[in-house]
């Protein structure tokens, strides 16, 4: 079967195009509206925030990762799939109304997917991977900037969120960090890399709910405790600023801190729950460090365990993972209603 | 005129949002502003679990939006909680149905870093000034109340 998804939650526009038989998963199209030339084609810069921009990219986003899959929309394509939430509901609307549309007029099954469950299943589009390749129950950390989530998994319909964040989206904490030590937006690529040429020893951080029992997160005091710091090093630095080596270093106790709370997190819920799968997704599952020590002390806790880390590509917003998602509810023919059909920006898993 | 609060740590901001809770109304706007780390938030869960909002409230930057439905049968049925931190100007919060929010008297409405888009707020906004006090954690809390 050919599923087009469609993704537009928050900032980016995005569509794919996604073939699947009985093996692995073959993406033939994968389109985020910032990574084509869009700028230059159609005149308009992408805001960050403006879900109207949205309106004017969605069209041309579709219709391109149609074309680059070589498949013709009304012959090939079996099913249309969108993000219904959560997001920002102006930007889920654009999507969600474009994907009913084309269903209402070329008659194929629409079907909703939740932004959520197409980050946990990301790691999916993985080469040598296939969905039978996923024993139950799996435990998925999803870590973006809206969103910092432990789920349990027993099967692709029964999702189950054990932890979540009380403040904070662990990849807000990076992003308001970056901004405290000016190094500019997004700020987790930014950390991650002055943080691997800095120092996690020179400054102690402190890791919020660490030794708290159960899988929430905090990580508001954590971005305060850096501005702290940032103040007591400036106030005795000679020049009263900060040196590349220093910013380095805050960043490294920062990145340090965020990575040893989700990890030991996930490494208790895997020592109460028993996972046969673990499954990384969002933003922030870019973080190279994050990466290495889940891979490092799950392969120690529970070498088991197989562990699915999506290719950075599918870290961000895209639709490839909303089509792999799609492609479950296909399965137990769960579509949409197009009647009454709305974007739904607080949906819960 | 105004009214001033002294915090001394998260647990305590909160706790002080509890208190002033007591006399919001459905209907009122509140635009709290202060730095980074100044609050906010706190303020903003601590008046959510006053209310009993069925879930518990969390940071809205990256969605800028997010409403909580009361648990309780109470005048306030909706408490909508904004933040702007990320706007680059009003018009992107009248995009996402700012007005019809204001409109709805239903709402208790929270805005966190609320100077970023005075222009569009209501005569009648309460403004809430967060600011780091003299000693580590220590914080100012101070209630602007309108003119009229």
């Amino acid at each position: 079967m050919n599923i087009l998804a469609i993704e537009t939650s928050c900032d980016e526009t995005a569509a794919a195009v996604l073939h699947i038989t009985n093996g692995p998963f073959t993406l033939l199209s994968n389109m985020v509206s910032s990574q084509i030339k869009i700028h230059a084609r159609f005149g308009g810069v992408v805001p960050e925030v403006a879900a109207r921009k949205q309106i004017e990219m969605v069209i041309p986003v579709v219709a391109e990762a149609v074309k680059k899959s070589g498949l013709n929309l009304t012959r090939d394509i079996n099913y249309i799939a969108a993000t219904q939430g959560p997001g920002l509901v102006t930007a889920l609307n654009v999507g969600l109304e474009t994907a009913k549309s084309l269903a209402f007029v070329t008659q194929k099954p629409l079907i909703t997917v939740n932004h959520l469950a197409g980050h946990a299943l990301a790691g999916l589009l993985s080469p040598s991977m296939s969905p039978k390749k996923i024993i139950f129950p799996a435990l998925a950390l999803v870590v973006s900037g809206g969103h910092t989530l432990l789920i349990l998994m027993k099967n692709f319909y029964s999702w189950k969120i054990i932890g979540d964040t009380l403040d904070d989206a662990v990849g807000e904490a990076y992003d308001k960090t970056a901004q405290i030590l000016n190094l500019g937006y997004p700020g987790g690529p930014i950390i991650d890399k002055l943080a691997m040429a800095g120092d996690s020893s020179v400054f102690k951080l402190p890791r919020p709910l660490l030794n708290n029992q159960n899988f929430d997160f905090s990580f508001s005091g954590l971005k305060t405790a850096v501005l702290y710091l940032i103040n007591d090093v400036t106030a005795v630095s000679p020049l009263k600023t900060l040196g590349t080596k220093t910013i380095n270093n805050i960043c490294a106790a920062f990145q340090a801190a965020c990575v040893e709370v989700l990890v030991t997190k996930t490494l208790r819920a895997i020592k109460k729950y028993k996972p046969q799968t673990f499954l990384l997704g969002g933003g922030v599952s870019a973080n190279q460090a994050l990466r290495t020590t889940l891979q490092e002390k799950i392969a120690l806790t529970a070498p088991k365990i197989k562990i699915l880390l999506p290719e950075i590509k599918f870290t961000g917003d895209n639709a490839a993972m909303i089509s792999v998602a799609a492609y479950f509810k296909i399965l137990k023919k769960q579509f949409a209603n197009i009647k009454n059909l709305k974007a739904n920006p607080h949906l819960s898993l | 005129m105004q009214k001033k609060y002294i915090s001394s740590s998260e647990k305590e901001t909160k706790n002080i949002a509890k208190k002033i809770a007591a006399n919001f109304t459905s209907g009122m706007v509140l635009g709290l502003i202060g730095n980074l780390g100044s609050g906010k938030t706190q303020f903003a869960k601590g008046v959510g679990e006053y209310f009993k909002t069925k879930k518990p409230i969390n940071s809205p930057t990256f969605v800028l939006i997010k409403l909580y439905a009361i648990a309780q049968p109470a005048a306030i049925k909706t408490l909508v909680h904004i933040d702007c931190y990320r706007l680059q100007n009003p018009q992107e919060l009248l995009d996402l149905g700012f007005q019809e929010i204001l409109a709805n008297k239903d709402n208790l409405v929270i805005i966190e870093w609320a100077d970023k888009i005075k222009d569009i707020l209501p005569l009648k906004a309460v403004f809430i000034n967060f600011e780091y006090g003299k000693l580590p954690d220590t914080r100012k809390i101070i209630i602007q109340k309108p003119h009229n």
